[in-house]
């Protein structure tokens, strides 16, 4: 098998399998009928059991190669699905169901983020392709909940990634070992400390988190508009990639952040606009992703789980900040965005660009 | 759902008084102590990790060095 015939069937498996593992969370999630208080509570401890030990995981799964994440990830995943809808779980039992499902979808990032890093040969498409994916189970998951439809179609759909899963293990069998050592990732300048680089990932990322809640978003009013919108930021991630890859890392964070800031404030009440805007936002995700690996070559999974708690810190501290003015939006944005920029610009090697 | 919205549900009545607010905080200071463990454990999984590559490393260099037995 080619190299890139290896990255291609890696990325588009898992597209597929992380799109299927966020119908299944987003559908459970989205059938818990509590107050408000009750779902923040949900919200937090959800987002913070699948981001932020994707860190542990990762770097487990580095140390020990034949730890495979993925498939302890469906039993998980199912036994927390069933646990819910079964047994009409509340008290201890939901809070059980909660944490395997969390930890289950933290397991299923793991393995795809491993698999796609270490089959690409320094190539950003396949990961990249690889995360877009959540966009559209995410939204998907939503819809469904919000259906008469049956859990058992989901908790079918759940089973069915486990021979996916399994496929995607047997992907490692003669991959080149400068490949599975992640040796072609080189996006940065060449001297930048580990720690300067990581710290710049986990800023920007935290920012992209928060800003990606200050984006005045008015005209999103009907169930097609929100899909469209997680639609464009799938395709703004996987893009985001595949860009770095042709027109290398610098031009696409160039546009990523520069690029994106008059669309997302300008497309306040026009749709098409602001969903140009928002793809090109999303672009910095693997731009961030090839930052940390860069750095991070010896533990790939744990370099791909510095961006999740990011996320994780830059969702939380959104739930502080609550501005509902304009102006005060689009000064964080392009204040938060002039940083972000300066800093890629100062670590992200323009070297390759030339090749 | 922004926290502060649920702080002012809270303060309409929509809430519990303050069990609401003092639920979340708990759980935040939970998730704190479990994030900082997390960090721990995932640091000695990475140190020994470098190590390991350190030692591979050193081997894989001593071997070179050494001639094969058996060569002239």
């Amino acid at each position: 098998m080619t190299i890139k015939g290896r990255a291609a069937k890696a990325a588009a498996l898992y597209f597929v399998i992380h799109l299927m593992n966020e119908v299944v969370c987003y559908f459970m999630l989205y059938r818990i009928f509590e107050d408000p208080v009750f779902i923040t509570m949900v919200a937090l401890l959800y987002n913070c059991l699948a981001f932020v030990p994707q860190f542990f995981w990762g770097a487990l799964r580095d140390l020990l190669e034949k730890f495979m994440p993925g498939i302890f990830s469906v039993p998980l995943l199912l036994s927390g699905f069933l646990i819910f809808f079964m047994a009409d779980a509340k008290g201890p039992l939901f809070w059980t169901s909660l944490v395997l499902l969390s930890t289950g979808n933290a397991l299923i990032h793991v393995a795809g983020a491993e698999l796609t890093i270490r089959t690409s040969g320094g190539t950003l498409a396949p990961v990249a392709v690889f995360v877009s994916g959540g966009s559209f189970g995410v939204i998907l998951g939503q819809i469904l909940a919000s259906t008469n439809m049956s859990f058992w179609w989901i908790a079918g759909l759940c089973v069915l990634m486990l021979p996916l899963v399994i496929l995607g293990e047997t992907l490692y069998k003669g991959n080149p070992e400068e490949n599975d050592n992640c040796s072609g990732f080189n996006y940065v300048i060449t001297g930048r400390k580990t720690i300067v680089v990581l710290l710049a990932v986990f800023f920007i990322v935290t920012i992209r988190a928060m800003i990606g809640n200050e984006i005045p978003l008015e005209w999103k009013t009907t169930v097609t508009e929100t899909v469209l919108l997680y639609v464009f930021m799938g395709i703004g991630k996987a893009l985001g990639g595949v860009l770095s890859d042709k027109i290398g890392m610098r031009r696409t964070a160039f546009i990523s952040i520069v690029g994106a800031l008059p669309f997302l404030i300008l497309g306040n009440k026009i749709m098409a606009v602001s969903l140009i805007g928002i793809m090109f936002f999303s672009m910095t995700t693997a731009v961030t992703i090839g930052m940390a690996l860069s750095v991070m070559k010896v533990a790939p999974g744990a370099a791909f789980g510095v961006t999740t708690i990011a996320l994780f810190a830059g969702a939380t501290i959104s739930w502080f900040i609550r501005s509902g003015s304009f102006v005060t939006n689009v000064l964080i944005i392009v204040i938060t965005s002039a940083i972000c920029f300066l800093m890629s610009m100062y670590i992200i090697k323009p070297e390759r660009e030339a090749a | 759902m922004n926290l502060m919205s649920i702080i002012d549900f809270d303060v309409m009545g929509g809430g519990k008084g303050g069990e609401a607010l003092l639920a979340i905080l708990a759980l935040f200071v939970i998730l704190i102590v479990f994030i900082l463990a997390i960090g721990i454990a995932s640091t000695v999984v990475l140190i020994i990790l470098i190590k390991k590559k350190k030692n591979r490393e050193r081997n894989a260099e001593a071997s070179r060095q050494t001639p094969p037995t058996g060569a002239v």
